[in-house]
C-alpha cells in the first residue's frame, strides 16, 4: 500500500513540473514552421499547376513551412479521405459537396480560424455559395466547413459571328417566324440548335462546311455525363428531387416531357461522340467550329475561348422550361465545382493560413491563374476583369446564373438518389432500354428506399 | 481402417483447407449472408434480414434478364473467338517448317502481349485507338476499302460485338500457348504416315491433330468461358456498360448497383446468383470431361 502511495506521489509531482510551465505558457506551444508539413489531397483541375508553380513554393519560402500535395484520381477522392481522415493523413482536403457525409466527422470548424484573420464569409460570398459549399446544416449545423474555391453552375453560350450574320438571321427568321437571338425557353433553344444543324458541304455564315456541323452539346457519357447535363432540365423544370421531409417530386409527369425533349434535343442537334465525353470535350469541339452552342460549365471557359471560336463566343444565361414548377424566370442547374476543407489534425491552425492567403488574400493573382471564382468581390476587380477581354460579358452571365442556381440538399447519399439514378433514367430513356413511364418510377423507387433504408422515412 | 490410416491424410490437408476456408469460404459466405439483407455499402453492419427478396427482386427485374442474355453473347463469344484464334495461330506456328525457326519464337513473344497486359490498359487502347470512330485502327483499315466510319463504341448494335472481340483478343495468347504446347507432342511420324496413306492436310488437322487435342480445347474452352462470364475491367474500362446498357454484363450491373448505388444487397444477390451459375457450369464441364476419358 505504501509503495502505492510513493508511485502515485511521484506521479503527481511529474505532472506538476512539467503541466505548470505549460499552463504558464498558454497552452500547447505552437509548432516551429520549419518543422510544419502539411499533407495536401487534391482533385485535378486547373488550380493545380497554379499551386505547384507559384503558391506553395512562395507560401514555403515566407513562412518555412512544407507543404506536399498529392493529386488523387477523382474517382478515389472522397474514399481516399473516407479511409485516411479517422488517421489525420490529410491537413487539407478537396471539398465536394456530394462527398462530405463520408468523413464530415473528421473536419475542422473554420469559424474560429476565419475569425482570427477577421474574415467574415457571409460578406465574402453570395449566400448560395454559403449554403451549397461552407455550410452542411445537417451533417454540421452553425459551422463553416469548407472554404469555397470555384463554386459554379452551367449556363449557354453561342456563336456570336454566326448569329450576327445576316444570311443566318433571314434564313431562320424565314423558318421560324422570330429573330434569331439567344433562346428564351427550351423550346428556343431547341430550334435553333435544329437550324444549325448541317452536313458537310452546307454552308454557314457564307462559309462551306468541311465537316458536319450541330446545334447544340454537353458532355453525355453514361451516367456522370449524363447526369450532369441532364440535371440542367430537371431543375429547370422546378424539381428539387426531394424536400425537407425527403418527399420526392421525381414522379412528377413534367419530368417525362423533360426526357422526352431530352432525347429529342440529344438525338437530333449533338455530335455522337457527345455520348462518350465526360465532362467539358465538348468545348473542345466547339472550339474548332463544329458547334453553334453549347453548355458551358464557367471552368471549362478557357477551352471554349480558344481556336477558331475564340473572341466569337456571346453568353447567356439558360433558357425557361415554361410552367416549370418553381416559377423559375430563366433554367437553372446545380451549384457544381468544389473547395477545400480542413482536416481536425493539429496543424488545422497552419492549413488554414495557407487557405486563407492564397483563396482571400491573393485572390485576384488566384483568379488569373486559374479562372475560377468564388468570392464576390472578385466578379468585379478591375484586375481580374482586365485578365480578358471576354471577362465583361462574361462573368455577369456566370453571377447571374449563379443566383438562381440550385444548392444541393446537404446529404450523403445525394449522388445515390440524384446523380447517378437521374443519369441512368435519362440514359435509359434515350436509348429505349425502357419505357419513360417505367424508368421514371424505378427512379422514385430507389429514392424512398435508399431514404428508408438511412432511416430518414418510415 | 485404422484411425491413424484414417487421420493422417486430413493432417496433410488441414493447413490448404483452412487457408482455403478463410480466403475463399468466408467471402463466400457473406456474399450469401448479404444478399439476404437491405444493406447499405456505408453502413455495413445495419442490415436488415430480407430473405429471399433481393433474389426475387432481381429475377423479375428487366435490366437483370437484359444483363444476363448480355452476359451470355459475351461469353460464349469470347469463348468461341479465342479458342478458334488460338487454334488457328497455333496450327500455323506448330506446323514443320515454321515450328522452332527464330521468326517463330518471334511472334509466338509478339502473340503473348495480350496476355501479360493489364485489364484495364487492354480497355482502355481499345477505347482510344482500336475502335474510336474517328481515329481508330479498325476504322483506318475499313477506310482504306471505302467503309464508312463506324460509331463501335457508341452503337447500341456494334458496341457489345467490339467489346467481345477485343477481350477475346485478350484472352487468345492462353488458348495460343496450351494449343500449342499440345500441338507440339503429336509426333511428326504420325502426321508424315497419314500424308503417305494420302491424307489432305484438312484431314490431318480434323481427323488427326484436333482429336488428340481435344481435352486441351475442352479445358481452354472452360477457363475462358469461366472467366469471360465473370470480366469486369475490360468491358467497363471498354464502354462502362453503355451505350444504353447494350454491354452491361452482370459483374458491371454488380458494381453499378452495389458501388455507384451503394445497394450492396441486390449487389450480393446477383454476384451469388453469378457464382452458382460458373459452378454449375464448371460442375457440367468437369463431368464431361471425365464421361469422355471414360470413353476413351
Amino acid at each position: 500500500m505504501r509503495r502505492v502511495s510513493v508511485r502515485v506521489g511521484i506521479a503527481l509531482l511529474t505532472l506538476f513540473v512539467f503541466a505548470v510551465p505549460f499552463v504558464i505558457a498558454g497552452g500547447a506551444p505552437e509548432a516551429d514552421p520549419d518543422e510544419v508539413t502539411l499533407r495536401i489531397g487534391e482533385h485535378p483541375g486547373p488550380h493545380i499547376q497554379a499551386m505547384e508553380e507559384y503558391f506553395i513554393p512562395r507560401y514555403e519560402e515566407e513562412t518555412g513551412i512544407n507543404i506536399e500535395m498529392e493529386v488523387l484520381p477523382p474517382d478515389q477522392v472522397w474514399q481516399r479521405f473516407m479511409l485516411d481522415a479517422p488517421e489525420g493523413d490529410w491537413d487539407i482536403g478537396y471539398h465536394s459537396p456530394g462527398w462530405f457525409g463520408y468523413f464530415y466527422e473528421h473536419v475542422a470548424d473554420l469559424t474560429p480560424h476565419m475569425e482570427r484573420h477577421g474574415f467574415d464569409p457571409y460578406e465574402a460570398y453570395s449566400q448560395a455559395v454559403i449554403d451549397s459549399h461552407m455550410t452542411n446544416e445537417m451533417l454540421r449545423p452553425g459551422e463553416i466547413i469548407a472554404i469555397a474555391r470555384n463554386p459554379q453552375t452551367p449556363f449557354y453560350i453561342y456563336r456570336t459571328d454566326w448569329f450576327e450574320h445576316p444570311d443566318e438571321r433571314e434564313a431562320f427568321e424565314a423558318e421560324y417566324g422570330r429573330e434569331l437571338a439567344p433562346p428564351e425557353t427550351w423550346e428556343e433553344l431547341y430550334d435553333i440548335a435544329e437550324f444549325f444543324t448541317r452536313p458537310a458541304g452546307e454552308t454557314v455564315a457564307g462559309e462551306t462546311l468541311e465537316e458536319n456541323l450541330y446545334g447544340y452539346s454537353a458532355s453525355v457519357s453514361e451516367p456522370g455525363g449524363m447526369a450532369r447535363a441532364f440535371l440542367a432540365i430537371v431543375y429547370s423544370m422546378g424539381l428539387d428531387g426531394f424536400d425537407d421531409e425527403f418527399q420526392t417530386d421525381l414522379d412528377d409527369p413534367i419530368l417525362l416531357e423533360g426526357v422526352e425533349y431530352w432525347t429529342r434535343l440529344i438525338q437530333d442537334t449533338f455530335p455522337p461522340d457527345a455520348t462518350t465525353w465526360d465532362f467539358l470535350e465538348h468545348l473542345d469541339f466547339f472550339a474548332q467550329g463544329r458547334l453553334a452552342s453549347a453548355e458551358l460549365w464557367p471552368e471549362g471557359v478557357l477551352s471554349a475561348e480558344s481556336g477558331e471560336a475564340e473572341g466569337n463566343i456571346g453568353y447567356a444565361t439558360f433558357p425557361q422550361w415554361p410552367g416549370n414548377r418553381a416559377d423559375l424566370p430563366i433554367g437553372r442547374s446545380f451549384i457544381g465545382g468544389g473547395g477545400v476543407l480542413v482536416f481536425d489534425t493539429p496543424n488545422q491552425e497552419h492549413a488554414y493560413d495557407f487557405l486563407h492567403w492564397m483563396l482571400v488574400e491573393n485572390a485576384a493573382e488566384h483568379n488569373r491563374r486559374t479562372a475560377m471564382f468564388a468570392l464576390e468581390e472578385t466578379f468585379e476587380d478591375p484586375d481580374v476583369l482586365a485578365e480578358y477581354d471576354f471577362y465583361d460579358e462574361f462573368l455577369p452571365v456566370f453571377q447571374e446564373q449563379m443566383e438562381y442556381a440550385f444548392p444541393r440538399q446537404p446529404i450523403a447519399e445525394w449522388g445515390e438518389v440524384m446523380y447517378t439514378p437521374v443519369g441512368q433514367f435519362a440514359a435509359d430513356v434515350m436509348y429505349g432500354v425502357e419505357s419513360p413511364e417505367a424508368a421514371q418510377q424505378r427512379l422514385v423507387d430507389n429514392m424512398i428506399e435508399v431514404f428508408r433504408q438511412e432511416g430518414y422515412i418510415d | 481402417m485404422s484411425a491413424q490410416r484414417f487421420f493422417t491424410p486430413w493432417r496433410f490437408i488441414l493447413p490448404g483447407a483452412v487457408l482455403g476456408l478463410i480466403i475463399l469460404g468466408y467471402p463466400i459466405y457473406r456474399a450469401i449472408y448479404y444478399s439476404m439483407h437491405s444493406i447499405r455499402l456505408h453502413r455495413l453492419g445495419n442490415e436488415v434480414f430480407v430473405g429471399i427478396d433481393n433474389f426475387t427482386r432481381m429475377l423479375s427485374d428487366p435490366l437483370f434478364i437484359r444483363s444476363i442474355r448480355v452476359t451470355v453473347v459475351f461469353t460464349l463469344g469470347c469463348t468461341i473467338l479465342a479458342v478458334l484464334f488460338g487454334l488457328t495461330i497455333a496450327t500455323i506456328m506448330s506446323s514443320r517448317g515454321i515450328r522452332g525457326t527464330r521468326q517463330a519464337r518471334f511472334f509466338m513473344a509478339f502473340f503473348l502481349v495480350p496476355f501479360v497486359t493489364t485489364q484495364i490498359v487492354t480497355a482502355i487502347l481499345g477505347r482510344l485507338y482500336i475502335w474510336q470512330s474517328q481515329y481508330g485502327l479498325v476504322n483506318f483499315i475499313l477506310g482504306l476499302f471505302g467503309v464508312e466510319r463506324v460509331g463501335w463504341l457508341i452503337n447500341m448494335q456494334t458496341a457489345l460485338f467490339a467489346t467481345t472481340v477485343t477481350n477475346a483478343w485478350r484472352m487468345t495468347p492462353l488458348a495460343l500457348l496450351i494449343f500449342y504446347a499440345a500441338l507440339a507432342t503429336i509426333s511428326d511420324e504420325l502426321i508424315e504416315s497419314a500424308e503417305v496413306d494420302g491424307a489432305s492436310t484438312w484431314t490431318t488437322l480434323f481427323r488427326i491433330k484436333f482429336p488428340m487435342i481435344k481435352f486441351h480445347i475442352g479445358f481452354v474452352s472452360l477457363v475462358i468461358l469461366t472467366s469471360a462470364f465473370r470480366e469486369f475491367d475490360v468491358v467497363y474500362g471498354l464502354t462502362g456498360g453503355g451505350p444504353g446498357r447494350s454491354t452491361e454484363v452482370m459483374s458491371v450491373l454488380v458494381y453499378r448497383l452495389g458501388v455507384a448505388q451503394a445497394n450492396m444487397g441486390i449487389a450480393n444477390a446477383i454476384s451469388v446468383i453469378m457464382f452458382v451459375i460458373v459452378a454449375v457450369m464448371t460442375i457440367i464441364a468437369v463431368k464431361a470431361g471425365k464421361l469422355g476419358a471414360m470413353r476413351e
